[in-house]
């Protein structure tokens, strides 16, 4: 067939959407592609359409994962479409009864997808699950518009993330599949009733409820993978699908410390509120995720040029906002843990890095300021809070140290210990149920210390 | 050619399935690595990188299978059908 003439633009698009593929990939199969997508292009198009790039990404994304995490984001899809069903039916249930949301339209919109999962036949799924992620965000968009309250953003990320699980295979879901959904639906919701902290409000009680129902599930990932180790077989697919389904729990936390009653200090408090629990949690579940993949690990250089860029943007930003002792606190830890790398920094990834961690600490100080654009009320505070951003450089950095054998390792874990340790009552359920799965995977291994976990 | 796999899987399924690129390569890796196809040569033609790729030995042989296998399901279901149109009851 011969090619017409493709615009220089929509070439030049083309190839910024293949980045999105693993180095050598692109460098055996880029032109290929880009040659395909070339042709397949409409006469005069000047953009990649939205369902071409998402194909792309999505096959890229699969490229980056290994086989084992496709196929265990396909085993963990239906029973995130189970929690994400459930979840909505509880807070449309029990929740809205105290605040008034624009919520039951995605909540709505989810149980149809739950029920078009388990009755309707497969080609169903997929559209109806992207409806109901759609009328997700339209929740935020039209909350201003109806003058009522949108959900709150920790229960919006959790939807989110369970419904881009589930959306993410197009295999049939067999009989049996579809059951566990209606069940697993049934069983969250009811199981969201029936734990009931003794504590008013609205927030903490819901998080603390969801968050250790999805915990549960988390939690019962790891047994299954125990069972199975213990019968001989690999463990490494319920774990895997465990953590994938952790991924979006990771907005379910954390513990409000002044509503419980919780005796710590001020410093304490004010650095380990929901940024913190959602950069922690997210951090130690891609790290697992990162070491049970298998994948390419990144060059120590580009570790190295992440901590000093992460270091230079928090630093720009203590010396324009407050710089407490915590701010040169922060920054010694980041020093000394690149030192210890003893590599030189990627250029690259120390300039991309830099105004991207500077930029990340102003909408956090935005954030923490009640939307406040200047004259922020709390300086320092801001700039502590912001610190807890040094939590991603560090946990790179423990990775790189591990794989490496590397000293490098001690001032990074040893931060991280320090910012979130004296938090520990603040934890949401799933940092414990990641903590006591750690626990048990280290006794076991010392058990049986003579064969491999992983 | 993989856009040829395109515009054949289109005119296959009277236009109901548009075989999108990442879906494609997605399946063209898959086949490759369980080595049921594999590329036969590569050009550039105005300044676009192809490649064609054909079924190895084994890929045939296990299309001829699945085909049969089809085929043997479609012949079962034919006759479960007249069956069932000549006692006029279902079973």
């Amino acid at each position: 067939m011969p090619a017409h003439p493709a615009p220089a633009h929509l070439e030049r698009r083309y190839r910024l959407l293949l980045k999105a593929y693993p180095r050598d990939y692109r460098a055996a199969k880029g032109e290929e592609i880009l040659a395909t997508l070339l042709d397949n292009a409409r006469p005069g198009q000047r953009l990649p359409s939205l369902a071409d790039a998402a194909d792309i990404v999505g096959h890229a994304a699969r490229r980056r994962a290994s086989r084992e995490l496709e196929e265990a984001a396909g085993l963990a899809a239906p029973w995130a479409l189970a929690i994400v069903a459930g979840i909505a039916a509880f807070v449309w249930w029990r929740v809205e009864q105290v605040i008034a949301t624009t919520g039951p339209i995605a909540y709505a919109a989810w149980l149809l997808a739950a029920a078009g999962a388990v009755l309707l036949p497969t080609p169903a799924r997929r559209p109806l699950i992207g409806l109901a992620l759609a009328a997700t965000l339209a929740t935020v968009a039209l909350a201003p518009v109806a003058g009522v309250h949108r959900p709150p953003i920790w229960i919006v990320m959790a939807l989110l993330g369970l419904g881009c699980i589930a959306l993410g295979t197009g295999a049939r879901f067999g009989p049996e599949a579809r059951l566990n959904i209606a069940a697993g639906a049934i069983a969250v919701a009811l199981a969201c009733k029936l734990f009931s902290p003794r504590i008013d409000g609205y927030y903490q009680p819901v998080i603390a409820r969801i968050g250790a129902v999805v915990a549960f599930g988390v939690m019962a990932a790891a047994v299954v993978a125990l069972h199975r180790r213990w019968q001989g077989r690999s463990p490494r697919h319920p774990l895997l699908a465990g953590l994938v389904l952790a991924l979006p729990a990771t907005w379910l936390g954390p513990i409000d410390f002044v509503q419980w009653q919780f005796p710590v200090d001020n410093l304490t408090a004010a650095r380990f509120g929901r940024l913190a629990h959602v950069i922690v949690a997210t951090c130690a579940v891609v790290c697992l995720l990162a070491v049970m993949n298998r994948g390419r690990p990144l060059p120590k250089d580009r570790v190295v040029g992440i901590v000093v860029g992460g270091a230079a943007g928090f630093a720009a930003f203590a010396a324009i906002v407050a710089w407490p002792a915590h701010a040169t606190a922060t920054l010694a830890a980041l020093a000394v843990t690149a030192v210890l790398l003893k590599t030189r920094p990627h250029h690259a990834a120390t300039l991309i890095t830099a105004p991207l961690a500077l930029l990340a600490c102003w909408l956090i100080g935005v954030y923490g300021n009640n939307w406040a654009v200047t004259g922020w009320d709390n300086p320092a505070r801001t700039v502590v809070l912001a610190s807890m951003l040094a939590i991603v450089p560090c946990s790179l950095a423990v990775l790189a140290g591990l794989r490496l054998r590397s000293a490098a390792v001690l001032p990074s874990s040893i931060w991280i210990g320090y910012l979130i340790l004296p938090a520990l009552l603040a934890w949401g359920p799933l940092l414990w149920a990641l903590a006591s799965a750690a626990v048990i995977a280290a006794g076991h291994r010392l058990v049986f210390a003579r064969r491999h976990w992983l | 050619m993989a856009m040829a796999w395109i515009q054949e899987v289109a005119a296959l399924s009277g236009g109901r399935v548009k075989l999108r690129p990442g879906t494609l390569y997605g399946a063209l890796d898959r086949l490759s690595d369980q080595g049921l196809v594999e590329v036969r040569h590569e050009e550039v033609v105005d300044g676009r990188l192809r490649r064609y790729y054909e079924l190895t030995n084994d890929g045939t042989k296990l299309l001829e299978a699945e085909v049969a296998r089809l085929a043997h399901n479609a012949q079962a279901a034919r006759a479960r059908l007249k069956t069932r149109f000549s006692t006029g009851q279902a079973t």
